[in-house]
């Protein structure tokens, strides 16, 4: 015992003593000619951030529990093996906890915490995207990747120099910047194809993540363009709340770019509104009201519908309108075999709208200018701030016909302006298919192509939308959202697979925004501009056009 | 709710237990009892002669030396009956606090256990690194039985003498099993060797064992293990404890040079463990199991050394690596012109029997 107490004391030092008794020949395996294969955490056998598997369809790598990587985060991946070395770029699609360890042990909570970040990691699936490789003369070229990247490659964030391609690609309408997960990546503008937008787009997101905010930065941007001369098309806004014009509750409106305000044309029902000396009075003239207009309002009766198609044969000219509601006009109807409950109701409809539409003149009409200065490749704001969901549709009606109209005539002429994007809010209600559609909307999602017209739709129910109108949609700039069945209804549709986006289209945050077009390789993770910063910047791009103070007298219409 | 794994289990366990009358079962459940039984303290201390007192609480240590853990394993590849090929593999890994530095594989080999042939195996290294010079020689049936785990231990006293080596004064050097035991007297001049050099370099060491067969009681063999763990718990419920059971009348066992404890090295931990101090280790047991408890917290293990879960996990060889490895070897036969009834025909029968899994 009395040795055992002294061993206790003994400390590492007085150890360290009796070292001297090593010799100096070969010991262990080294007598035998032999030595250990060791692993140890150098570079060259450090686990993470390597491509351990899986196929040409998802790739796999491992990254320390403690990393903070995120879902939609882009990385490239350095494949040494082609002569010219050669890039894959993926996108992360899911992140999950791992370990080499079977079984579900450590789901318990116990100990003081994991010993081995090496053995307990987070595992993360991205989507392969495609691959930049060298082209001879040192040139750079991205294209869909027909193999993997070689086993442990190594995998890095991908930063600007790995996203130079992609600046190559984007179109001419800015619309905010390349995003890395929640990292911008400032150097690369997101901007959509000016030639894609007669191939319709879709905006989609739920309330609050930036409907409006995209659509203000869009319309500034073709407004630059449109101020340039370098405009490809016209957009047409329709806005029912008023809130393009100048803004609403502390945002701005597209008339405070004071630097391309000619690339603007407005029209208001408001008078206040009106009051700018770029805004004018909104009017329509009653013969360009059709019965198809009003047709498109109501749900008709079979009856009533079938008056309402005799009408263009019973009366003549541009008259009907006024010619329906007098009794003379009712008798004429009744006297072609409909009901006089058929033709009542008919004309207490057309007086309803009459009523309340007070833009509709006997004498002037803004529609010949809207046309005009969208085939000059402006962007027109219809500001109808005071009307309610009906009129709003039926002037929608009305300007998409004549629009449609006025395009097939210039096409079939040879003397075609440039194109035009007519912009729908909610637009489910006329592009929702079946009953409930407007068949004048459906007609431009399918042909309007052929004559240079696009939609552009804005909706935050896709779900709700045909799904044959929806996949005539080519350029897709979703914002967010949270149902399913809209996610669902968008992969269903969308000309690139968004299928593996799923979840960080759920975990998208105000601003952030999937684009999925044409021309640009792969669904681009986007942050789009924040209205007010973009307003400044374009505002600070050169000295502000003048703007006179209208003062009393207000213009007459085109 | 239960799972849909444990319902599995549920519905398998009663499709297998029509194989055996449930009254066996309960009979074997009431015998068990008897052993997992709550331990009398006066009766306990009348058969081993550990007191409650004798517990001693472990003051977890943080210390900035090295920890080695050796582990090793052994699988058949291929059993002809009279011969048989194993894969062993030996080693060690080697941490600094709870960073794991390096794992080094000293054997990942293949082993032909043939009765007649064997020798020279375990000779090239009982001579080539310890220096032994009597011929290696297995004395019994059963013992040639058992060859392959006397050269996987041999493998893993390799590995333990070349942790050895490399460890500095101050560190300590966990082996995973336990220096007496049966691989007497076969091992113990290698074990005398290790030790001496580890004590010439100041260097701690440990043997931790998983399982225990020494039991205490009249009558019926009680787990003493268990029965201590118990006990100890029962005196320090807070604290990680150890307690020598060298000296005790529990101990059967005959002297193997140093001194045995059992510890509970985390008050969480589910097991307490049976450890061999070699005699200077010994001397500073309390100090050296403060170090190891304060290094068997890890989340992975607590209350056992995280060095050796680490080395048991690395050192094991998987079923899968064990049927590529037979896969090859068939590939290197048909190569030497065998076909592969041939080959088939040779293997033991109850390897034919195991290939075919019922579901």
């Amino acid at each position: 015992m009395a040795e055992m107490a002294e061993m206790a004391n003994l400390s590492d030092e007085r150890w360290k003593e009796n070292r001297g008794q090593q010799s100096a020949s070969p010991e262990g395996l080294a007598r035998i000619g032999q030595k250990p294969q060791t692993i140890t955490m150098d570079e060259s056998s450090n686990p993470y951030f390597r491509i351990i598997s899986k196929d040409v369809r998802e790739y796999h790598f491992i990254v320390p529990s403690e990393e903070w990587v995120e879902l939609g985060e882009i990385v490239s991946i350095h494949d040494r093996r082609a002569e010219r070395g050669a890039t894959f770029l993926a996108r992360i699609t899911d992140l999950r906890h791992d370990s080499n360890y079977d079984g579900n042990w450590d789901t318990v909570i116990r100990g003081d915490g994991f010993y081995d970040s090496d053995q307990i990691f987070c595992r993360v699936v991205a989507e392969p995207l495609g691959c930049i490789t060298k082209e001879e003369g040192r040139r750079e070229r991205f294209r869909k990747s027909r193999t993997i990247p070689a086993k442990f490659s190594p995998v890095t964030r991908a930063e600007k120099d790995e996203f130079r391609f992609l600046g190559e690609v984007m179109g001419d309408i800015e619309i905010g910047r390349l995003r890395n997960g929640s990292r911008d990546v400032k150097e690369i503008a997101v901007a959509l194809h000016s030639d894609a937008m007669d191939h319709h787009m879709g905006v989609f997101a739920t309330t609050g993540m930036g409907k409006s905010n995209f659509m203000k930065v869009f319309a500034a941007s073709c407004m630059k363009m449109a101020s340039a001369g370098e405009s490809k098309f016209g957009l047409l806004i329709v806005d029912p709340h008023g809130e393009y014009i100048f803004g609403a509750e502390g945002t701005k409106g597209l008339l405070h770019i004071d630097r391309y305000r000619d690339g603007i044309v407005c029209y208001s029902t408001d008078k206040r509104h009106q009051k700018d000396p770029l805004v004018s009075q909104l009017t329509v003239k009653r013969s360009e009201i059709l019965p198809g207009d009003i047709e498109v309002l109501y749900d008709w009766t079979p009856a009533q519908r079938e008056a309402l198609e005799a009408v263009s044969r019973v009366f003549y000219g541009d008259g009907w309108l006024d010619d329906l509601l007098t009794p003379e006009g009712a008798a004429k109807m009744i006297a072609e075999g409909f009901h006089e409950k058929t033709v009542g109701r008919i004309g207490r409809t057309i007086r309803t709208i009459l009523d309340k539409n007070r833009y509709i003149s006997d004498l002037t009409s803004s529609i010949p200018g809207i046309v005009n200065n969208l085939l000059a490749g402006k962007v027109v704001l219809v500001d109808i701030p005071t009307l309610g969901e009906r009129s709003e549709l039926f002037l929608l009606s009305i300007l998409s016909r004549s629009i449609l109209d006025r395009y097939k005539m210039e096409s079939s002429e040879g003397a075609r302006g440039k194109r035009c994007l007519i912009t729908v809010e909610e637009a489910q209600r006329v592009l929702g298919g079946g009953e409930g559609s407007l068949a004048r909307f459906e007609s431009i999602a399918r042909e309007g192509r052929k004559f240079g017209v696009g939609l552009s739709a804005i909706t935050q129910q896709p779900k709700l939308i045909d799904k044959q109108l929806l996949s005539q949609f080519n350029t897709f700039v979703i914002l967010g959202l949270a149902d399913r069945n809209d996610r669902t209804r968008l992969e269903e549709s969308a000309k690139q697979d968004l299928s593996s986006l799923d979840v960080e289209i759920q975990t998208l945050e105000k601003g952030e925004a999937i684009v999925s077009t044409l021309k640009i390789p792969f669904p681009v993770p986007a942050r789009i501009h924040l209205y007010e910063e973009y307003l400044e910047r374009l505002n600070g791009e050169g000295p502000a056009e003048e703007r006179e103070e209208r003062r009393g007298f207000i213009p007459p219409p085109d | 709710m239960l799972s849909a794994f444990k319902i599995a289990i549920y519905i398998d366990l009663q499709l297998h237990s029509e194989m055996i009358e449930r009254d066996k079962l309960a009979e074997a459940a009431q015998a068990l009892r008897e052993y997992l039984a709550p331990v009398d303290p006066n009766e306990f201390e009348a058969e081993t002669g550990i007191r409650g007192g004798d517990f001693r609480e472990i003051v977890p240590q943080e210390f900035d030396g090295r920890i080695f853990a050796i582990d090793g394993s052994n699988v058949v590849v291929f059993d002809l009956g009279a011969v048989s090929l194993h894969r062993i593999r030996a080693g060690y890994v080697v941490y600094r606090g709870t960073e794991w530095q390096k794992t080094a594989v000293t054997c990942d080999d293949l082993f032909i256990a043939d009765r007649e042939d064997y020798r020279r195996h375990f000779d090239r290294f009982r001579r080539g690194i310890f220096g032994l010079t009597e011929p290696f020689r297995l004395k019994t049936e059963e013992e040639l039985d058992r060859m392959p785990t006397f050269y996987r231990d041999l493998q893993e006293h390799v590995a333990l003498f070349e942790a050895v080596l490399e460890a500095e004064a101050g560190d300590v050097v966990l082996y995973d099993g336990s220096f007496s035991l049966w691989r007497e007297p076969y091992h113990r001049e290698i074990f005398d060797r290790i030790f001496e050099r580890a004590g010439e370099r100041g260097v701690y060491l440990l043997a931790i064992s998983k399982s225990s067969q020494l039991s205490w009681g009249r009558g019926i063999a009680r787990p003493l293990l268990r029965s201590v763990d118990r006990v100890g718990c029962a005196a320090l419920p807070e604290s990680p404890w150890l307690v020598r059971l060298s000296g005790q009348r529990a101990m059967r066992e005959v002297p193997w040079g140093g001194e045995t404890f059992a510890a509970r090295l985390h008050p969480g931990s589910t097991h307490a463990f049976r450890v061999d101090a070699p005699g200077r280790t010994a001397g500073s047991i309390d100090e050296v199991l403060g170090r190891i408890a304060f290094y068997s917290r890890s989340s992975e293990s607590p209350g056992y050394p995280h060095a050796l879960f680490r080395t048991h996990q690395e050192m094991k060889i998987p079923i899968m690596e064990r049927d590529f490895t037979r896969l090859s070897l068939f590939e290197e036969l048909r190569g030497l012109g065998f076909s592969e009834g041939e080959v088939r025909g040779a293997l033991d029968y109850h390897e034919i029997l195991d290939s075919i899994k019922r579901r």
